[in-house]
């Protein structure tokens, strides 16, 4: 950075390759959208209700920043447009992906006992793992 | 908490006959609305050399304008083309039907009588048909097969007030909104699966339920874009930016030895 211009938010903009920042912006979109409806099937799996479901969704959320943020090697706003409030917001669609995959993962496993959910939740957590893993 | 333990048993048939064929369906009528609608759109008129002229006359000062004030070309370079467009744009050497005749006050083609823009207008209109007429079906579809019966319970609480909307055709006062019918699992389908179409269509899908609700207010601004619009003001607005753009203009390199000199902590020659 010279020291003499200042460094205005259009110049910042400048600085980023647009090509580039589209292409992250749909990479953090999908991660987003997955992360949500991998929330959604735990908290339907474990039988989550009302505010307990919700708070699994702010979780996964900060979860899923705190991975994108290791991504960005701690510089967000060198990467995508908008900063560190770009990569925490989940997106307003992916709130009702998650009810959505919530309400079908909690209908499909209403009548089972507790230890039957422990063991789904195990088996979706590794799933939702191991595709996390191999997708990024 | 006492409505807790007090819960309907659903038969599994249920779920396996209505929950995935409904999703199923509203996916793949998703995905064939997209194809229609491209299937739809016509390809983009070709304009007359004259028309691309003008519009891209315009871009090209806008271009230049964008970097002013960090500039990687220097002043000279940059004043002789702001000039040149200066000058050009008020001479209207760009303009499609040739520089202005006499003061006969230009007025924009009115966009009804306006070809090009009706057409515009019309491939609006038709996206919009091809988007409504599926979601009508479908819910007409589920109206006709799906009632009449509990679905699926939401495993969060909904007030009294969504009742009547989501327990349509099951007439119980008393049962616990949480249960609902077919009709409520179509709108969560419709809310939740944009981000889905996003995923296997890509970023600019027709299917996406979203955009829906905002063509009402883009389709009045969308048939403006370039056809309706005097060239003739823009080109005189253009050039009052132009004129700005030249004071801010900042060369990158500017006194690029000097700093090099204070940078390694040499004398700066004073002459």
């Amino acid at each position: 950075m010279s020291t003499t211009t200042t460094t205005t938010a259009e110049n910042a903009a400048q600085l980023r390759f647009p090509p580039n920042v589209q292409y992250n912006a749909s990479r953090t979109y999908t991660v987003k959208f997955l992360s949500s409806c991998f929330a959604g099937a735990v908290a339907g799996v474990l039988g989550l209700q009302n505010w307990l479901g919700f708070a699994l969704f702010v979780l996964a959320t900060l979860l899923t920043s705190a991975c994108l943020y290791v991504k960005c090697k701690a510089r967000p706003a060198k990467y995508m447009a908008g900063g560190w409030w770009e990569l925490v917001n989940p997106g307003q669609e992916n709130i009702f992906s998650f009810v959505l995959v919530w309400t079908l993962f909690y209908g499909m496993f209403l009548g089972i006992t507790p230890s039957l959910h422990l063991m789904l939740f195990f088996v979706v957590s590794v799933m939702t793992t191991g595709i996390v893993h191999v997708y990024d | 908490m006492s409505g807790d333990t007090v819960s309907l048993y659903l038969d599994s048939q249920i779920r396996d006959w209505v929950l995935f064929p409904i999703t199923l369906v509203m996916i793949l009528v998703g995905v064939l609305r997209h194809y229609i609608v491209l299937l739809l759109q016509s390809a983009p008129k070709k304009q007359p050399k004259e028309v691309i002229r003008e519009q891209r006359a315009l871009v090209r000062s806008q271009i230049l304008r964008a970097t002013a004030s960090s500039s990687p070309i220097p002043p000279t370079y940059y004043k002789s083309i702001s000039q040149y467009l200066s000058q050009a744009f008020a001479d209207g050497t760009y303009l499609k039907d040739g520089p202005p005749q006499g003061d006969a006050p230009t007025t924009p083609p009115n966009p009804l009588t306006d070809p090009a823009a009706m057409d515009g207008m019309m491939a609006g209109m038709k996206t919009q048909m091809v988007m409504m007429v599926p979601q009508m079906v479908i819910m007409g579809w589920i109206n006709f097969f799906f009632q009449g019966f509990v679905l699926i319970k939401l495993p969060f609480p909904l007030t009294l007030g969504f009742k009547s909307m989501l327990q349509r055709g099951i007439e119980t006062p008393d049962m616990d909104v949480r249960w609902v019918s077919s009709l409520s699992w179509y709108f969560l389908n419709f809310f939740g699966l944009n981000g889905l179409y996003r995923l296997i269509l890509g970023n600019e899908n027709a299917a996406d339920s979203s955009r829906d609700m905002s063509t009402p207010f883009a389709a009045a601004a969308a048939p403006q874009p370039g056809q309706a619009q005097d060239y003739n003001k823009l080109f005189k607005a253009e050039r009052d930016n132009l004129e700005f753009s030249e004071g801010l203009h900042s060369w990158v390199a500017k006194d690029a030895d000097t700093r090099i000199l204070q940078k390694y902590g040499r004398p700066i020659p004073t002459s």
